[in-house]
């Protein structure tokens, strides 16, 4: 009929307690007002109650302290023995009897029992620190998990803070959008901007503002980077007009001069890997490149790079062949170096109607 | 009719649960017959379990009851006289006191542990140790907690133990009866 549970310690009550739950019932609360202090009577023995209310084990040592006081205080034998409880007066038992506590001659449990009681008690505790290492242990790769995800997701906000950025400055790639769309991707790189800077600080923002909307899609994203990063895909960025400028591995140079002035391209850097050390730059080491034929675009470049407050370098061993292409690739310092690297192999064009879409968050 | 369906009765402000619960919670206090512990019934109403388990028991047993309305009080000091003056020395003299048990003075313990407790009304878990404190080690209480029917036992005493400590140091000054000239 009943069920017997064991529950877990409580919280509130020390393990002292040993709980079981009979069953589930519904019964009137305990009224915590009026604050009557109930006077229970505490039991004290005297004369008159001496059979009465009291356990038997107390009476029969009350009998027995009373009946050697009876006695003499020599001993016939031994001779050397000597009865104490006659020394007593009988009033100075019965004042000293009315000290005592009903249970106070009761038997004290067995020492086993006692024993096993403490056993139990070192074995419940045992169990419990073991499940509690387990939690932490379970809790501390949680942790690592969820650190490794930001990191991630900071990979990705900046690298699209970069792409935003970079399209952004060209005003020819502006000028095909409305006020309210341009508005929308400025605040996008804002955030971006923020979170990456932030480490992650504003991430729920983000995630609130609908950004995230699902949970897959970044995952999907990130799994998709991995994946671009083993086929050293390159990644190009086109303005609006709609000319199509694929890069080559084998011609990195060329290109720009074939490409129109609105052209911003972005691959990914493969040769880049043998120097990578960390988690962190192995998700970073297909980064910006950035391609300019134009002068005053590349100027633009290098007021952009200043304005990063050195978060950009322009690598002094690039030669002079890397005026035409010059190529961003993020440092495990989370800054940028210029290298003169040939581009990647494939390219894929991303034009800026894609970056309000969750396809960029795919493609990026 | 109604005294005989499993069911709780109400009437004022005089409660009695329904009778199964009286023999859930009687079978889990693990009463054994004729031995003197001591009993204490929280929220005790008519009384009504007090006298049952004084009657196992027995009359050398200590029983003790805590209430809290001043009519309830009164009935059941009246029906359990009744019920001793019908069976005389079959129960043993079972106190009511009127007051709120959430507010039992915390140095009764010193004086005073029963080895079983019953609740006649639901206690949160908060202020389950204010009576679990009550128990003496080995000893039960069975009680809603919550909303569910709960069996606690005692199966130690840090007080007890920090006691026994303290009880070694005052070994010393049990034997100066022997100074004392003798007769």
């Amino acid at each position: 009929m009943q069920e017997k549970v064991q529950h877990p310690p409580s919280a509130t009550l020390s393990s002292e307690f040993k709980h079981e739950t009979i069953s589930g019932v519904r019964f009137a609360p305990l009224l915590s007002s009026p604050t009557t202090i109930p006077k229970l009577p505490v039991p004290l023995w005297n004369r008159q109650r001496l059979p009465k209310h009291f356990p038997g084990t107390f009476r029969a040592s009350l009998l027995t302290v009373l009946m050697c006081h009876a006695a003499d205080h020599h001993q016939p034998q031994p001779a050397t023995a000597r009865n104490l409880a006659a020394l007593v007066p009988a009033d100075c038992w019965h004042h000293i009897f009315s000290f005592c506590g009903r249970n106070h001659f009761r038997p004290a449990p067995p020492l086993v029992a006692k024993n096993a009681a403490f056993l139990a008690l070192v074995l419940n505790e045992r169990a419990e620190r073991i499940t509690a290492e387990e939690a932490a242990a379970a809790s501390e790769l949680r942790q690592r998990k969820c650190e490794a995800k930001l990191q991630s997701v900071l990979v990705v906000a900046r690298r699209l803070d970069d792409h935003l950025h970079l399209l952004l400055r060209n005003d020819d790639n502006c000028s095909g959008l409305g006020g309210e769309r341009l508005d929308e991707i400025r605040n996008l790189s804002m955030r971006l901007r923020d979170i990456s800077m932030g480490e992650g600080r504003g991430l729920l923002d983000v995630e609130a503002a609908g950004w995230f909307e699902d949970e897959s899609e970044a995952d999907n994203f990130e799994e998709e980077e991995e994946g671009e990063e083993e086929e050293e895909e390159a990644v190009e960025f086109e303005s609006e007009e709609g000319e199509e400028a694929v890069e080559s591995e084998e011609e990195p140079q060329e290109e720009p001069e074939e490409e129109s002035e609105s052209d911003v391209e972005i691959a990914s850097d493969s040769a880049s890997d043998s120097s990578v050390e960390s988690e962190f730059f192995e998700t970073t080491a297909s980064t910006a490149f950035f391609s300019e034929s134009d002068d005053e675009e590349e100027d633009e470049l290098e007021e952009f790079q200043e304005a990063e407050e050195g978060a950009f370098v322009q690598d002094s061993d690039s030669d002079a062949a890397s005026s035409d292409s010059t190529r961003l690739v993020r440092s495990p310092a989370h800054s940028f170096d210029v290298t003169d690297k040939p581009p990647a192999k494939k390219a894929r064009r991303v034009t800026l109607e894609d970056l309000g879409s969750a396809e960029v968050w795919g493609g990026g | 009719m109604q005294a005989y369906s499993d069911e709780p009765l109400r009437r004022n402000s005089l409660h009695l649960s329904a009778p199964h619960i009286y023999g859930v919670a009687l079978e889990h206090l693990d009463l054994p017959p004729s031995k003197p512990l001591s009993f204490l019934n929280v929220g005790s109403g008519t009384g009504y379990i007090s006298t049952i388990v004084g009657s196992i028991l027995g009359p050398q047993s200590l029983s003790h009851g805590i209430e809290i309305d001043a009519a309830n009080v009164e009935f059941s000091r009246a029906a359990i006289a009744n019920f001793a003056q019908l069976n005389p020395s079959l129960i043993p003299e079972i106190t009511i006191v009127q007051g709120n048990a959430l507010h039992l003075p915390a140095h009764l313990t010193l004086n005073l542990c029963y080895d079983r407790i019953y609740l006649g009304a639901a206690i949160t878990l908060v202020d389950l140790p204010k009576i679990a404190r009550l128990l003496a080690v080995g000893g039960i209480l069975v009680g809603p907690v919550d909303d569910e029917l709960r069996k606690i036992t005692r199966v130690w005493s840090a007080e007890e133990v920090s006691g026994q400590a303290s009880a070694h140091e005052d070994i010393r000054v049990l034997f100066i009866l022997s100074a004392v000239t003798p007769r």
